[in-house]
């Protein structure tokens, strides 16, 4: 067993533009322990995004490898991808991802049912507890503010007990004290359920608040720089 | 006739159909049983277990996951038991080798005294012998916070109650402290705030963060505590002047055991911050810190709204 639940190595995703080259990822190596809750930063094009959709199987690289939890997603077919992302990915996107014609409860078990799994009823009732979803069970989507729906959508990547949850700007519709407050919850919960956690953001402040930041820049791991640069 | 033949015919090969699903349907569960129970030596002996089917969408695959995860989970387990027991370790010696100082010190002022006879010099030692005490004494204390963290004591009982009273508390006493270097303390916190939360334990947890403000700030400085409420946490944050935390220190801060290079002389073991941060974590809160180097730092600590229990204990006030 690998020490690592996320491994990365020599990561380079290179598209053709016209008679250019794109370098989107130019040669990443970045690792994850188990429970850590790492941020990426970096400015939009910066890679960040591309580096998310390769950890998640959503993508795949030119060149280099991905290891989740000691799988190198390179050697699977697209339905094992498929399976993979269900049983060991929970995303978390900006634009939350809910099914409008289902209620709270409804959208969180949703992946947990496709997968024919029956649902954890305790866990289901710890974690509305904790992401203080307990009064909005029934209601939909539509009626829910930006932070209530983003509650909703971790509490569906949770639900599943993912390996790695992969949160893309998730607060990146929010005004920034109810992104706060939604990522506090994400951090909480993360904990409590011993989740391991890669989120990615432009917003220091935001990324502040993981154990780990790392900066992004060009397609390539910038750590030292990147620090002191945002100050 | 005919007719009878017929469905006796049928029958038969229903029959045998079922006969050749059911043998099928036993094979599978002893494949199933087989490869469930080899993998559950597997995890037994220590071993991983056999993770190839956990992208296939069959039963197994299913089972497999969740194997593999409970596996991970024992072997982190044993690890971070290994590692405490070693951290435990360095720290009985590290705590033994510093009462030790302050003990002999005391010893050798009280032999001093025995032989001093100029009024002035005894009080210069009594001095010396009572900030000596001192230091034994807040060894001492640590390491009872210290063994209660580490038998699990800490349990934190949630009652709906004024935070702003909590808070107080915790202040008065920073107070002598905070006189001493002649620190200036500006609380800005409504008159009542009714939160869900142990009061006992989140007093320490902000006295930790005032006392470790006072600490790091020089003499004159100004220390702020203010109370705020959010849609979901409520917000203490506690902002000094003093010297600040280097960023790449900032995370370690809230590390068991850690400790400022620079302050190793003086009296401490590093558990503040750790507690403070277990303190709110058993309360579904959490900490962060924003420092600059030179300029100062906030503390923020954050608590959970909890609307339902705010609502049925103001009931009980109203109706006492």
């Amino acid at each position: 067993m690998s020490q690592w639940m996320v491994e990365a190595k020599g990561l380079k995703k290179y598209y053709r533009l016209g008679e250019h080259i794109v370098k989107a990822l130019d040669g990443v190596d970045f690792t994850v322990k188990e429970q850590e809750f790492v941020a990426i930063v970096g400015k939009s094009g910066s890679g960040k995004s591309t580096l998310l959709h390769m950890l998640g199987g959503l993508d795949t690289p030119t060149e280099g490898s991905v290891c989740i939890d000691g799988r190198n997603l390179a050697g699977m077919n697209k339905e094992q991808l498929t399976v993979f992302r269900r049983r060991k990915v929970g995303f978390v996107f900006q634009n939350y991802n809910l099914v409008q014609d289902l209620n709270v409860y409804e959208n969180i078990v949703l992946p947990i049912e496709l997968d024919g799994r029956p649902v954890d009823k305790r866990f289901m009732e710890e974690m509305l507890d904790l992401l203080k979803l307990q009064e909005k069970k029934e209601a939909l989507p539509s009626n829910l503010s930006g932070g209530q729906q983003q509650r909703v959508a971790i509490a569906r990547a949770l639900a599943s007990k993912p390996r790695i949850l992969l949160a893309d700007e998730p607060t990146g519709n929010l005004d920034s004290a109810s992104g706060h407050d939604v990522l506090g919850l994400l951090k909480v919960a993360a904990k409590q359920f011993r989740q391991t956690v890669i989120l990615i953001t432009h917003d220091m402040d935001i990324a502040q608040m993981a154990d780990r930041i790392v900066h992004i820049e060009d397609g390539k791991i910038v750590k030292e720089r990147g620090l002191h640069d945002e100050k | 006739m005919d007719w009878s033949i017929i469905l006796a015919g049928l029958m038969t090969a229903a029959l045998l159909v079922l006969g050749l699903k059911y043998v099928k349907l036993k094979k599978d569960v002893l494949t199933f049983e087989g490869k469930l129970e080899r993998n559950m030596d597997a995890l037994l002996s220590g071993r991983g277990p056999d993770t190839t089917e956990e992208v296939e969408d069959t039963l197994f695959g299913k089972c497999s996951v969740r194997m593999n995860q409970i596996g991970r989970i024992w072997k982190q387990k044993e690890e971070e038991n290994r590692a405490s027991r070693e951290e435990l370790k360095s720290l009985i010696s590290d705590i033994s080798h510093q009462t030790r100082t302050p003990l002999s010190n005391m010893k050798a002022y009280l032999s001093l005294l025995r032989e001093e006879t100029q009024p002035d010099r005894q009080e210069e030692f009594l001095n010396s012998l009572d900030k000596q005490a001192d230091k034994l004494e807040f060894l001492l204390q640590s390491m009872v916070k210290m063994s209660r963290l580490e038998t699990g004591l800490i349990q934190v009982q949630m009652k709906t109650s004024d935070l702003c009273t909590t808070i107080r508390k915790a202040i008065e006493e920073i107070v002598p402290a905070a006189a001493g270097k002649q620190i200036a303390l500006y609380v800005e916190c409504p008159d009542r705030l009714w939160l869900l939360h142990d009061s006992k334990w989140t007093e320490e947890a902000i006295f930790n963060v005032l006392d470790n403000a006072v600490k790091y700030t020089q003499r004159g400085g100004e220390i702020h505590i203010s109370v705020t409420r959010q849609e979901i946490f409520t917000k203490i944050s506690i902002q000094d002047n003093g010297k600040g935390i280097a960023l790449e220190r900032q995370a370690e801060i809230f590390k068991r055991f850690y400790r400022e290079p620079e302050v190793h002389e003086e009296p401490g073991i590093g558990i503040g911050l750790y507690l403070t941060r277990k303190i709110l974590e058993l309360q579904n809160g959490y900490i962060e810190v924003r420092s600059q180097e030179g300029e100062g730092s906030v503390f923020c600590l954050y608590l959970p709204e909890s609307p339902e229990q705010n609502v049925e204990n103001h009931k009980t006030e109203n109706i006492a």
